[in-house]
């Protein structure tokens, strides 16, 4: 794995999206690039169009111009197989919330993408991942026998189990409170330590973005600066100039 | 994929009662019917009954025929079990497929998450036909014992009626159980294809969407069915005036069957209205149970309609029946009458 190339390549993204009200440009001639290994969190006011560009760099929604590369593939040139294919094995997902399946116990969540892709889990691997986020002893239970704070992190461990090369998270601490947000925040900046994982979290809370090393602003659709090693609050700071 | 297909089973159980119920009644309807067959052909092997008569000239070489008059033969019962059957096949079908519309209808997220972490269309379609098989094995189980229960008593019913002049011996069962759970479990599957194509088009994307609520009441496809039905079944009654036997017997078996169609496409709009006015009762003498059960019953139209769904089936089943079994009478009459007339000598 050569770290020049980045990790994802956004290249020139526009999204339009047709509603009641007429043509809405969610994303509007996007370049970034995500370098390998890096934490990247995306700000912007609701309708900025920052889950528009998470979903479109995840290949879960198709610009309608524009290419998405993952590493060296397009996207855009892959059938739904294919896509799926990929996205299991190169890509971890974590929300705000509804991460897992209710019927299944946390350890049976955190094995399923492996399985899903015909392989066998290994009860130490999947034990170890289970571990690693805290919930060693609790691979037994239900999602509904958890609290909302060990629900994501079975999710950032079913993330982090197929060891992607990008981990996408859409306000995953968004309806966490302080406390839990900081363990969830730790486990996905602990994540781009292992084998160069890169993270690309959408967030609007300046203190969850504080945890990445590149906050990227959008507004409107279009990218309007980026910061590098902000605190909580010059990121919070920044902010409220865009608002404004 | 099917462990999952248990689990979501197993812990959703609510949701696929209508559907358990509609396969395993279809079990012992088929089940009864396949054990009279077999008690039947048991009897005809060991009683051949009735006279070898032999042909001669005709376009055939010649052979031997043997000619068995009706009052010897339990072809009666094996007829009526196996039109029943084959109504409540269809019944389960139309059961079983409203269910799963539901079924995936109310799960788009949860679809979508397994599309998202890497389920192929394929795989979820799998696991929503390993559902249906896993509500279809365990009801087609539960069927077959009710039906291996259920024969000695129903050959003992029939004997010496007209459905079955002598007394058949309960067969041995293995066989036409298994038939009879094989056939349930394949209609149950089939109830469920066209909802797994549906749910294999789930978008991962959809594992994002906001709403996670009930669909609509109603869909274009249940108000198409759900009026031709009620029409159909109208202008049968109305205008159809059978003049012979079978334009009778078909129309009783019609009749209800598309009735029930357009009452199961139309059941979340006036299940809910109806148990809505039960729940009004409910309500004084249940308490906070009764309240929240006709909270529910009114919030989630569609899961309440399919819960109806199997007791309509049953309903036209029965109603099928009664009407049948009236024809039958008076059929039986209108021959007493005729019986004064001499009948053909056969040489």
């Amino acid at each position: 794995m050569e770290t020049s190339t980045p990790a994802v390549v956004l290249d020139r993204l526009t999204k339009t999206y047709r509603s009641g009200a007429g043509k809405v440009r969610a994303l509007r001639d996007v370049t970034y690039a995500f370098s390998r290994g890096s934490f990247t969190a995306v700000m912007g006011a609701s309708g900025s169009g920052k889950s528009t560009l998470l979903q479109c760099a995840a290949g879960l929604d198709r610009p309608s111009s524009g290419r998405v590369l993952l590493g060296d593939t397009d996207l855009g040139t892959l059938n739904p197989v294919r896509l799926t294919r990929l996205r299991r094995a190169r890509m971890g997902f974590v929300f705000q919330a509804y991460n897992l399946l209710p019927a299944l116990s946390a350890y049976e969540n955190v094995a399923l993408p492996l399985r899903l892709a015909g392989a066998k889990p290994q009860r130490k691997e999947i034990g170890d991942v289970l571990h690693r986020v805290g919930l060693g002893d609790m691979g037994r239970r239900r999602p509904a026998e958890l609290s909302g704070g060990q629900q994501q992190r079975v999710a950032v461990a079913r993330a982090l189990a197929t060891r992607p090369e990008v981990l996408f998270a859409d306000e995953p601490t968004g309806a966490l409170d302080t406390g839990t947000s900081r363990q969830i925040l730790g486990l996905l900046q602990d994540a781009k330590g292992h084998a160069g994982q890169t993270v690309v979290m959408v967030t609007h809370d300046p203190m969850a973005a504080a945890y990445a090393d590149v906050v990227v602003f959008l507004e409107d659709g279009q990218i309007a600066g980026t910061l590098r090693g902000a605190s909580a609050g010059e990121i919070a700071a920044a902010m409220s100039e865009l608002e404004n | 994929m099917l462990q999952i297909s248990r689990r979501t089973v197993r812990q959703n159980w609510a949701l696929y009662v209508g559907c358990f119920v509609a396969v395993a009644v279809g079990v012992v309807l088929l089940g009864l019917a396949a054990n009279a067959i077999a008690a039947g052909n048991a009897y005809a092997n060991h009683h051949p009954g009735g006279f070898v008569f032999t042909v001669t000239g005709g376009d055939m070489a010649e052979h031997t025929e043997r000619y068995i008059p009706e009052e010897q033969s339990p072809e009666g019962l094996q007829a009526l079990l196996g039109l029943v059957s084959g109504i409540c096949g269809f019944m389960t079908i139309f059961v079983v497929a409203s269910t799963f519309a539901f079924v995936v209808a109310a799960r788009r997220r949860e679809l979508g998450l397994l599309r998202l972490v890497g389920a192929t269309p394929r795989q979820v379609r799998r696991m929503i036909l390993g559902e249906a098989l896993t509500v279809a094995v365990a009801a087609a189980f539960a069927g077959s014992l009710l039906a291996y229960a259920l024969t000695p008593p129903m050959l003992e019913l029939a004997a010496g009626t007209e459905f079955s002049p002598m007394k058949l011996d309960p067969p041995s069962q293995w066989i036409p159980l298994s038939i009879a759970s094989g056939i349930g479990v394949t209609v149950a599957l089939l109830g469920a294809w066209v909802s797994s194509r549906r749910a294999a088009k789930v978008a991962p994307i959809d594992a994002l969407r906001e709403s996670a609520t009930e669909p609509p009441r109603l869909t274009v496809s249940r108000v198409i069915f759900g009026v031709l039905g009620l029409c159909g079944a109208a202008t049968m009654i109305a205008f159809i005036k059978p003049d012979n036997f079978e334009v009778a017997v078909t129309m009783a078996i019609l009749v209800p069957i598309v009735f029930v169609i357009g009452m199961v496409a139309l059941a979340p709009v006036f299940v809910p209205v109806i148990a809505r006015l039960w729940g009004l009762v409910l309500r004084r003498s249940a308490g906070v149970p009764g309240y929240l059960a006709d909270r529910n019953v009114w919030a989630s139209p569609r899961r309440t309609g399919s819960l109806a769904a199997p007791i309509l089936a049953i309903c036209a089943i029965a109603g099928t029946l009664s009407v049948m079994m009236s024809f039958v009478g008076d059929l039986t009459y209108a021959q007493g009458l005729q019986a004064s007339r001499p009948s053909a000598a056969v040489d």
